[in-house]
């Protein structure tokens, strides 16, 4: 098999187990940083589908906008740490 | 051995063996107790990555591939520590830059 | 201090608060925030007024309004479903479609006169895609505008003032020394680079939408890391709302130009240059800045909607 092969499943491996990890974990954020690094794999599989458009458009939006854009959602929710979670709970 | 066999072995094994990091990296990620943790290896995963592109480009021979590690390079560095900066709440007083600063000394 | 710094690692606040408290002069501590914003909550959605307003509803309109929901959804399902029912299996040639990427691959380069097959294609070709495109970024810019905005009109002032004065003092970054002094030096450089893509969408790959995206991160981290006052400066909502207009009228007029002389089989003089040079491709390079501008302003827009609920600043 060619080295690209290889690769290329090697990290769609990587990308399912971190797509199913979304949904297991308890805590948002740990969803958002899974999300932003799935970004970031996302990127590798369009350079090596030779699309350098698409790799371009999903750093900029995978790793600047869209993190972020979750993380202040995150905030006004009151999920972003552990503390004011637990009181989001607590008040229903 | 041929050095074109050379290389390709060579680049090879650098992108599985980055793969492999990565994946270690993952598991890091979702099993670290605390938050400071995921930060971390997100930012490594990051790393990584700007590598894998880096040789890609020279393997498959194609130059435009940097711009696309440029932009990764920059936009996720910054975002990683708008990350920190946001899950560090302190007491920020603000740095005073361009007119202000000018005034101020106008005013001395 | 290593023990102190442990603990805190390991997700005891406790330290941490003390010191936090003391130094944010003129923010309330946790306990007041979270007190404050129950009461104003129980003040506002627990009021007569607003009790009455729910009672009022009438129950058939409900119904009414589940029945026809789900009616909807299912005709529409069903439309798409049979649409697609006509395309050829998974895996299979399909002849009609392979002529069209000849065509494309093959004459590409003459009759659009863009070195990057795929600007040619998204901007010359299927022109009027990307049309209905800016325009749903246009029109997703307007309903979040619609569902966040901070007014006087759909907000209780009271939650207004304390979202805007104590949440976000809480968790503002813009301080930050580390990051003012990165981003002061970073900012530029991707707002050159996300330039350079745009005006090279003909020659090498980018274009509008990647260029607009670099540098709408761009104006995001200008704005995490220097405040809300010095944006305020420079990009109001009048200056997004007439750019993002004149983008997309130019973008229509041009276009429909376009469309109406090679309808009837007239000659439209805009010059294809030769290939490889900046000024070449006809109408590529004006319409990539068209769309450049207007997916910038709409990620700058969402951001500012989300962090404070409206884009000029008050």
């Amino acid at each position: 098999m060619a080295v690209t092969e290889i690769f290329k499943i090697l990290i769609m491996i990587v990308m399912i187990v971190c797509a199913i990890a979304t949904n297991l974990t308890k805590k948002l954020l740990t969803t958002v940083i899974i999300f932003m690094s799935y970004s970031s794999l996302m990127c590798i599989l369009w350079v090596l589908l030779e699309s350098p458009d698409l790799a371009i458009t999903e750093a900029a939006v995978g790793a600047g906008v869209s993190t972020i854009l979750f993380l202040v959602t995150l905030k006004k929710l009151g999920q972003l740490d552990e503390r004011d979670a637990e009181e989001e709970a607590g008040h229903e | 051995m041929t050095l074109e066999n050379a290389y390709t072995l060579l680049y090879s094994g650098a992108l599985i063996y980055l793969a492999v990091l990565m994946a270690v990296m993952m598991v890091r990620s979702i099993i670290g107790p605390r938050i400071t943790d995921r930060i971390l290896a997100v930012n490594m995963i990051s790393t990584m990555v700007v590598a894998s592109i880096v040789i890609l480009s020279r393997f498959l021979e194609e130059g435009y591939l940097i711009d696309v590690a440029l932009i990764y390079v920059m936009i996720s560095f910054v975002s990683i520590l708008i990350m920190c900066a946001v899950y560090i709440r302190r007491d920020r007083p603000k740095k005073e830059t361009g007119k202000k600063k000018k005034e101020r000394r106008k005013k001395k | 201090m290593n023990e102190k710094f442990l603990k805190w690692l390991d997700g005891d606040d406790a330290y941490f608060d003390q010191v936090l408290d003391s130094s944010m002069e003129g923010v309330p501590s946790r306990e007041t925030l979270k007190a404050e914003r129950r009461a104003i909550t129980n003040a506002i959605v627990h009021s007569p007024r607003s009790r009455r307003a729910v009672a009022a509803g009438s129950r058939t309109l409900r119904y009414l309004y589940y029945v026809v929901a789900v009616l909807s959804a299912v005709i529409l399902i069903g439309v798409l479903l049979y649409c697609v029912s006509g395309l050829p299996r998974y895996g299979q040639e399909n002849v009609r479609a392979d002529e069209v990427v000849e065509r494309y691959v093959e004459h590409g380069l003459e009759e659009t006169g863009a070195v990057n097959v795929v600007a040619g294609m998204i901007l010359d070709y299927r022109a009027f895609d990307t049309l209905g495109e800016s325009h749903v970024l246009f029109t997703a810019l307007i309903c979040v505008m619609i569902l966040l905005r901070r007014d006087r009109k759909n907000m209780d002032s009271r939650l207004e003032d304390y979202y805007r004065v104590v949440q976000d003092r809480y968790f503002d970054t813009s301080g930050d020394e580390i990051l003012q002094g990165v981003g002061l030096i970073l900012v530029p450089c991707i707002f050159l680079f996300g330039i350079y893509i745009l005006l090279n969408g003909h020659l090498s790959p980018g274009g509008g939408f990647s260029g607009g995206a670099v540098m709408g991160a761009g104006m995001i981290i200008f704005c995490s890391a220097c405040g809300f006052e010095r944006v305020d400066r420079f990009f109001t909502l009048k200056l997004s709302s007439w750019i993002t207009f004149a983008a997309l009228s130019f973008y229509s007029f041009a276009k429909g130009y376009v469309f109406i002389t090679g309808a009837n089989h007239l000659e439209n003089h805009i010059p294809k240059g030769t290939p490889g040079a900046i000024l070449s491709a006809g109408l590529i390079l004006p319409l990539d800045i068209a769309v450049g501008i207007v997916v910038a302003c709409t990620m700058f827009g969402f951001y500012s909607l989300f962090r404070r609920g409206s884009i000029g600043g008050n």
